[in-house]
């Protein structure tokens, strides 16, 4: 009977995909696997051929995607067949859909190896249908607070997953990731030697994270990324290990290029966070069995789907839209360090935005205090120009803290993208960053190619008062 | 500055470092520095760390003015509290004396009576506060609004006759209400004479109620508009105050965003500190001196505190 409803459900999701495919070939990466779910709850049970042993399972905060999409491509270019979902769609319904569209007529997998991207909160439900033998933790940190509340919840979430049929994959650098090592039947961590491009921290106000084993302040001798760096806990003894089993060093963002064991490897995006997507997929590949020289051959080709920077302009003026997740203070911190890298004068255009995510929308940007801002407001900056109805104060306010003077800052209390262009055509740089949602930018560039601005040449073109703080 | 200092301690910065909330501190030395008080910043960063003071020798404790208790998870609670508890003559001492203490978000439960969370367990807090506390069953994130009650309340259920501030609701510029946003893991059960910090204006109380007044008859022309009986059975806490004794949901963080709050807190606890002062009366003569006003300081505050009461005006929320 189970059977029965499973093959309804698979011809189901079948059909579904293949009017989706015709009819709207950009979008449906969940519809397939959630009619199917619905005709049969149980339906990833039933899918045959797939091993266990070359099944891979991405999860984590950040980072996801990219090492999805980097493993899977060395993995097609060293001639494996690849099942996988690089669309991002990694709840249950997406990786249904992923199983829909790489099955036979009654379930049973065609390519021989599994290797999925794996939202953290679905990752049990996934794993008790599908028991892969490679786990792979990215790093457990703030995000989705209104879903997550802390990093807390999701590590316990993935902690419950953990056991000894897994080889796990974790970041030696990030605590939480680190201590799962412990649960798993075998280990092997990822980790990346002290970066020239690392992040600072804070004097003064800077703070760390509490020890996921014995909850006491962890330190760090240093950071790569936000909250990732060698670590120790000085109360319990837990930290990075000397150095880790897979570790990238001799990085030279100059020529492009890192260093795993004495072998030199293809750098394609010249910054710190990819390391880490490098590192953990040169630590995978080699563990399936691919050799280096498929891994170097395949890294020197790898393009990252949906990159995180778009450009376009506004007559003159060059926009770079680099994303980044709201309610996420890394991936901001990380656009931060990006556009404080960049020496040149700049205009910052600030779109964090009201969250719209679930019910009830809210104003949340203490996300934002979560960030170190002092690279940025010493990188040169002509102007911040925060847009966002109900927000921009906020945003206005949190620069503000961070030591930006009160006359480069400009509020614009809209969400209409003229009168951001408007604010935008009275800043004499040319060189612009935007951080917004992708609908904001989307919209503001839809406008900007279709306006040209009209520069006007007054003493105070912003109109800003000035503020006795 | 005016000769007054406020000694500041921050407690376990790095184990209770959630939500951004180590603005609250920069906007205390801040805030401080607007109103001409000389802030004086500790951080104890380890549990472990003996809180005495390398000069003089003397207790952090008894030298501070403020201790400040950040957000933190929930698993992290009974080791701060038990790293508290070896200290707990002193802090009933501190807080018999009308010192301050503000637990922000989750580190509420430090100060309850007891805690309960999901899986059954139980563990005791420090009660300073008279208040249980419950882990949800799920994470409700949203703003939050709420009007501050007077000094002279004694009851939340005289919170009708006694808030701050009462005329407009959606007047969040003036001092007495407090924005901010929560991210809410536990629900709280205060005690019968324990009285709360506010009276929802927006969001969820204490309890796990949900409220606005958006619709009722707090300067609004509505039916029954003048039954304050009514208002006050449909009345929904926020957080909870002994003396300078404080817990708030609010987070944003609370103290940035909501800076007359953050004033009140200060001044509340000079108040106590120098007995023969008039503090407010000395802020004010400190600002006027220099030719400015909060009202000038606290713009962009005012500008967002207005901007976030209108967008929850009118926002679909799923409040009753």
């Amino acid at each position: 009977m189970n059977k029965f409803r499973f093959i309804i459900a698979l011809w189901a999701g079948k059909v579904c995909a293949l009017l989706i495919g015709l009819f709207f070939p950009k979008k449906g990466s969940n519809k397939s696997g959630e009619i199917a779910c619905r005709i049969h709850p149980g339906f990833l049970n039933g899918f045959t051929g797939i091993d266990p042993e070359k099944t891979i399972f991405i999860t984590g905060t950040n980072g996801k995607s990219t090492t999805n999409n980097l493993i899977v491509h060395v993995f097609r270019a060293a001639g494996k067949t690849v099942a996988t979902n690089l669309e991002g769609a990694n709840q249950k319904p997406g990786i249904a859909t992923t199983l829909i569209k790489t099955s036979g007529c009654f379930g049973r997998m065609k390519p021989e190896y599994l290797i999925l991207e794996v939202d953290e909160r679905n990752l049990a439900a996934v794993y008790g249908s599908i028991p892969a033998k490679y786990l792979c933790v990215t790093n457990i940190q703030k995000d989705q607070v209104q879903r997550n509340g802390d990093p807390d919840y999701i590590y316990q979430k993935i902690k419950a997953v953990v056991n000894e049929d897994i080889t796990i994959f974790v970041n030696n650098e990030e605590p939480r990731s680190k201590s799962l090592a412990a649960l798993a039947g075998d280990t092997v961590s990822f980790g990346v030697a002290k970066n020239e491009r690392g992040s600072l921290k804070e004097a003064g106000f800077g703070v760390s994270l509490p020890c996921p084993l014995c909850h006491d302040a962890i330190e760090f001798d240093y950071y790569n990324l936000a909250n990732v760096g060698r670590f120790s806990c000085p109360s319990c003894g837990f930290g990075s290990d000397e150095t880790p089993d897979v570790q990238i060093s001799g990085v030279d963002y100059e020529k492009g290029t890192f260093t795993i064991r004495g072998e030199i490897f293809h750098l394609g995006y010249a910054a710190a966070h990819f390391l880490y997507n490098y590192a953990l997929g040169y630590a995978v590949c080699t563990a399936l069995g691919l050799r280096i020289s498929e891994i170097q051959k395949a890294f020197e080709t790898f393009t990252n789907i949906g990159g995180r920077l778009e450009v376009f302009r506004f007559g003159e003026k060059q926009i770079r839209y680099i994303r980044m997740k709201q309610e996420n203070p890394e991936t901001l911190q990380s656009v931060l360090d990006d556009i404080s890298a960049d020496s040149a004068e700049k205009v910052f255009l600030a779109g964090l935005e009201t969250i719209h995510d679930i019910t009830p929308y809210y104003s949340n940007t203490f996300y934002a205090f979560d960030c170190n801002f002092e690279p940025f407001v010493s990188s040169n900056v002509e102007k911040c120009i925060c847009f966002g109805k109900g927000i921009c104060f906020d945003t206005a306010n949190r620069l503000i803290y961070a030591g930006v003077p009160f006359e480069k800052i400009v509020v614009v209390e809209s969400d209409d993208e003229s009168a951001v262009l408007e604010a935008l055509a009275k800043c004499r740089s040319n060189n612009v960053y935007l951080i917004s949602t992708i609908k904001a930018y989307e919209h503001l560039r839809k406008r900007a190619e279709g306006t040209k601005p009209h520069i006007e040449d007054v003493a105070n073109p912003h109109g800003t008062e000035e503020n006795d703080r | 500055m005016n000769g007054r200092q406020l000694n500041i301690l921050w407690m376990y910065p790095d184990i209770l470092n959630l939500h951004g909330d180590r603005g609250n501190v920069a906007a205390l030395v801040r805030i401080c520095e607007q109103l001409g008080i000389e802030a004086r910043l500790k951080r104890v960063n380890r549990l472990t760390d003996r809180l005495t003071d390398s000069v003089t020798g003397g207790s952090d404790i008894s030298n501070a003015d403020l201790i400040l208790l950040n957000p933190g998870e929930l698993i992290v609670m009974p080791a701060v509290i038990h790293a508290l508890s070896e200290k707990k003559e002193a802090l009933q001492e501190y807080a018999a004396a009308g010192k301050g203490i503000l637990a922000v978000g989750t580190t509420g439960a430090v100060l309850a009576q007891e805690i309960v969370r999901q899986d059954g367990s139980v563990f005791e807090g420090l009660g300073l506060l008279d208040m249980k506390v419950n882990e949800r069953e799920a994470i409700y994130g949203d703003d939050i609004i709420f009007r501050l009650m007077s000094d002279a309340d004694t009851s939340n259920t005289k919170a009708g006759d006694s808030e701050t501030k009462s005329e407009d609701a959606q007047s969040t510029e003036e001092p007495g209400d407090v924005c901010g946003i929560q991210i809410r893991t536990t629900d709280t059960f205060l005690a019968e004479n324990q009285k709360a910090l506010g009276r929802i204006v927006y969001g969820l109380g204490n309890s796990g109620e949900s409220g606005t007044i958006y619709n009722e008859n707090v300067g609004t022309v509505d039916s029954g508009a003048n039954d304050s009986s009514a208002a006050d059975s449909r009345a929904i806490y926020e957080g909870a105050v002994r003396e300078n004794i404080i817990f708030t949901n609010a987070l944003g963080p609370v103290l940035v965003k909501n800076p007359w709050f953050a004033r009140r807190i200060i001044e509340s606890i000079l108040k106590r500190k120098y007995p023969n002062a008039d503090i407010p009366a000395e802020t004010d003569a400190y600002l006027t001196a220099r030719g400015k006003t909060t009202e000038t300081l606290w713009d962009l505050e005012r500008k967002s505190a207005r901007a976030i009461a209108a967008f929850n005006k009118n926002k679909k929320s799923g409040l009753s």
